[in-house]
């Protein structure tokens, strides 16, 4: 009985490995290097709405959304607007959907992103901190740092680019509404798509 | 299908394959019957057939993944209910968990035929789209039909029969137990009152139908409280607002039905931090582990049923059981209804068995902290079984004769050949056996502890029938009785002699009586069996004396019995140590030595014990007291731990309880750096030695 508790606490500390992030408490720093080599530290861009989006382009739920221009809609319309865009790819090298430098920069042309930075995460370190499980998963920080969203990236989980029209973009509320200087009024959703490949 | 589209007036064009080969997955559309009557309900299934290792997601897909969509093409008065989802399997790869459905299954769907449904063949399609992984994702869809023939009612498909019986096997019945949820900080606990209903094969996991609540992990602690369990889950990382109900599958596989639905309401509940971790073996986190003597903590039901049996045997040998028993080896040799005086004999061992776990049970959710021997750890029941063996050890001395009104005392009952003296006598040895926790009792009692009362109770009878076995097997085969004796004048001093045992189990309960309330109230006991002994004298003579003397006699006998009772009922209970010989070598155990010692990094052997426990002091005499094995400990520097549970000690209780046992005794060493090891029930000196030199 003594073990099958110690096993139980075992397990349980393993599985705290991931660390959990809520809305309105404080968004974990890193610093990750991007696409083109340049390291991003997310309190460099402290003043500014800063956005999050775990991503492999291999995962059907990613290609969903940039195979329809959604994503790449959204990147190109709040980066005009001074929003901090951060694409993050956690795979581990030799997963599907990991990326080295020149291969997340043909994944970026391939797609015509608009993001602010691709960047590398191969360690899994921050996606763990952020508690990322899927892709998409997406956070909105404020100027503050404070998490403001987190979640899908719109109301309708599927594969199907055809629900994308249908669908709440629930990243582009939350930033219009961040922007109106509004409270978040949808601040967590569950995210779909694939597991992150660690 | 060409070939039945062709040969029936709808389009045939209109109408998809009943199946399609898609990435890692086969699925088919089929009927459970080849026809179906307007107005009832008639069920289609679609048949996933995953490749190996790639599965599909349930109606809440976990951390990642996408339930099965379904979307129907319908004739008009034919619509589609909710689809009879199997139970989910959780999923886990690198702390991703998800909930789904792998290998081959059927997902039942019913559809509604309209009373004013005509007979005929109406086209069903189904557009299938769903999302199929390994480790990477493939979304997949496909679009299915079918024929659906509307009429009498026909048979079922032979091809699909078990399919569907499969899947209702392990579609979750709902259920209205009571089921409550508390959201609380970072934590939810999540109760479940299905402990009386429902016998789980081995433990029990919890999947919630909606995402957003619970964490996709494993529960952090579960519980088994009485007939609820209580599971404590991190909050989900996407929690925002605390919903109206909580709906809940529970799945154990194996038992039946394999899974059950239950809705969980909003209640305050206990908080978090008060459930212990992982104690019965629900929600897998805690299960498969083993305890440290080897016995699985989680044994099945049938495993724990032939345990019970083989423990009620292995009581007949017990010196507690043997008086009663041979009393009645004395006159089942002349009984001429021996086969039914022997399932009578059954009855009374298995219901008073039943009876007591009813009560273990009554008191045990009434949460006193109770455990196996506990009517031995009452003295007014010592005191009773006492003067019960001393008046029936005199009645075979031939104080008094069998068979005349004997004031009550249970003896006249168990006395004889009528049918009741055969109930009575396996209840009597069902009352004298309770305490003898031989090994193997252990464990199938530690079982029926954790266990829905239903439960409890079947191993309990196991137990009863166990001892009742021997018994039973010789009034149904008497040719095993032939290796009794033939009767015959020996008899009467056979009998006179059993009395001996009679009196020594007297002796034995006066000492375990002394030890639990002082030697006064041993005296005055002991004068209650003098009393009990001048009462049954007089009550003999009184048959015998002319009507005044009788009547004197009789007085006499009642005053001295009512003395005798009064005396015992206020009998002084002084404080009492149980521990017998020499005690220089131990130290009392308690929870707060242990934890000092073994924090300091000091071998300790712990030994739970109790006066009235006759293994525990033969282990004690005859290993834990001998040179050879204090040298050993003294060598290892390791200090003697002695815990007296004569008398009922919640502590106690709760430490048996963490070794998944009920009873005395209990030897478990904790050396250094190593999981305690418990030490079997019967010890040899070798053994303790290896035991404790980490052997």
């Amino acid at each position: 009985m003594r073990q099958s508790i110690l096993a139980a606490a075992l397990a349980l500390s393993s599985s705290m490995a991931m660390a959990a992030v809520s809305v309105g408490d404080k968004a974990p720093d890193f610093t990750l290097t991007d696409a083109n080599g340049n390291t991003h530290q997310l309190s460099d861009f402290a003043g500014k709405t800063v956005v999050l989006e775990w991503t492999n382009h291999e995962c059907p739920f990613v290609k969903k959304h940039y195979g329809a221009e959604n994503m790449q809609n959204q990147q190109a319309k709040w980066t005009g607007e001074d929003v901090v865009w951060l694409s993050i790819n956690s795979g581990a090298p030799g997963k599907q959907g990991h990326v080295d430098g020149p291969a997340a920069l043909q994944v970026i042309s391939n797609y015509d992103a608009k993001q602010s930075a691709y960047l590398l995460d191969p360690s899994g370190d921050v996606g763990r901190s952020y508690a990322a499980k899927t892709t998409p998963l997406m956070y909105v920080i404020d100027g503050e740092g404070t998490l403001r969203y987190a979640g899908a990236i719109d109301s309708i989980p599927s594969a199907d680019k055809g629900d994308i029209a249908e669908a709440t973009q629930y990243v582009d509320v939350a930033l219009s509404q961040l922007a109106a200087g509004q409270p978040v009024g949808t601040a967590v959703t569950q995210p779909y798509g694939c597991s992150v490949k660690y | 299908m060409l070939i039945v589209a062709l040969a029936t007036p709808i389009a045939a064009s209109a109408l998809p394959p009943s199946s399609a080969d898609a990435d890692h997955l086969r699925v088919t559309l089929v009927s459970e019957r080849d026809s179906w009557q307007a107005g009832e309900r008639a069920w289609l299934g679609l048949n996933l057939q995953h490749d190996t290792n790639w599965h599909t997601y349930w109606v809440n897909p976990g951390d990642s993944g996408l339930v099965t969509k379904l979307r129907w093409d319908l004739p008009e008065g034919i619509s589609a209910g909710e689809p009879a989802w199997p139970h989910p399997h959780r999923f886990e790869v690198a702390d991703i968990h998800n909930f789904g459905y792998d290998n081959t299954l059927l997902i039942p769907l019913p559809l509604d035929l309209d009373a004013s449904v005509a007979a005929g063949e109406y086209p069903i399609s189904l557009k299938a789209s769903w999302l199929i992984c390994e480790i990477e994702c493939i979304p997949g869809r496909a679009e299915l039909g079918l024929t659906l023939n509307v009429g009498a009612q026909g048979a079922k498909l032979e091809q699909w029969e078990v399919s569907f019986a499969e899947a209702r096997a392990h579609a979750p019945v709902d259920v209205a137990w009571g089921a409550r949820f508390d959201i609380q900080d970072r934590q939810v606990v999540v109760e479940v009152d299905g402990g009386s209903s429902w016998r789980p094969a081995a433990d029990v996991q919890l999947f919630a139908e909606i995402p957003k609540v619970l964490t996709n992990a494993l529960p952090s602690a579960n519980q088994v409280d009485g007939d609820t369990w209580r599971y404590v889950y991190a909050i989900s990382d996407f929690y925002s607002e605390a919903p109206d109900q909580l709906p809940l599958v529970l799945v154990s596989e194996g038992a039946t039905p394999a899974a059950m639905r239950v809705i969980a309401k909003p209640e305050k509940l206990i908080a978090a931090a008060d459930v212990p971790s992982a104690e019965g073996g629900l929600g897998i986190a805690a299960n498969k582990a083993v305890a440290a003597d080897g016995a699985d903590a989680d044994i099945g039901l049938w495993t724990a049923l032939l345990f019970a049996l083989g423990g009620g045997l292995v009581l007949n040998l017990m010196p507690c059981v043997f008086p009663v028993l041979s009393l009645k080896a004395l006159t089942l040799k002349q009984d001429p209804h021996l086969q039914r005086h022997g399932l009578l004999y059954s009855a009374g061992v298995v219901l008073s068995f039943v009876a007591l776990a009813a009560i273990l049970l009554a008191l045990r959710s009434a949460g006193q902290a109770l455990g196996w021997g506990f009517q031995l750890q009452s003295p007014g029941l010592i005191a009773a079984l006492a003067l019960l063996f001393f008046a029936m050890g005199l009645s075979l001395s031939g104080v008094i004769s069998f068979g005349e009104r004997l004031m009550g005392l249970g003896q006249n009952l168990a006395a004889g050949e009528s049918d009741r003296a055969a109930f009575m006598t396996g209840v009597l040895a069902a009352v004298v056996a309770s305490p003898c926790t031989a090994p193997l009792m252990g464990t199938a009692l530690g079982f029926a502890m954790t266990q829905p009362a239903a439960i409890a109770l079947l191993v309990f009878a196991a137990l009863g029938l166990g001892l009742a076995l021997p018994f039973l097997a010789i009034s149904f085969i008497p040719e095993l009785a032939r290796f009794m004796p033939k009767p015959g004048p020996w008899m009467e001093t056979f009998k006179q002699f059993l009395a001996f045992p009679l009196y020594a189990t007297v002796v034995w309960l006066l000492w375990v009586y002394g030890v639990q309330t002082g030697i006064n109230a041993m005296a005055i006991l002991a004068m209650c069996l003098v009393g009990v002994a001048m009462a049954l004298w007089a009550l003999e003579r009184a048959k015998n004396a002319h009507w005044r003397g009788m009547w004197s006699l009789r007085v006499l006998a009642t005053v001295t019995l009512a003395a005798s009772a009064l005396a015992v009922y206020w009998a002084p209970a002084e404080p009492a140590q149980a521990a017998t010989g020499n005690s220089a070598h131990y130290e009392a155990w308690s929870p707060e030595r242990m934890d000092e010692l073994t924090a300091a990094g000091t071998p300790v052997f712990v030994n739970m014990t109790a006066a009235w426990c006759i293994t525990c002091l033969a282990n004690e005499k005859a290993t834990l007291s001998t040179d050879a094995v204090r040298g050993a400990m003294n060598q290892a520097g390791m200090t003697y731990l002695k815990g007296d549970w004569t008398r009922q000690d919640a502590r106690i209780t709760e430490y048996l309880e963490s070794f998944g046992r009920t009873g005395v005794p209990l030897y478990v060493v904790y050396r250094p750096g190593a999981e305690p090891e418990v030490l079997p029930q019967v010890l040899t000196p070798d053994l303790v030695i290896s035991a404790i030199n980490g052997g």
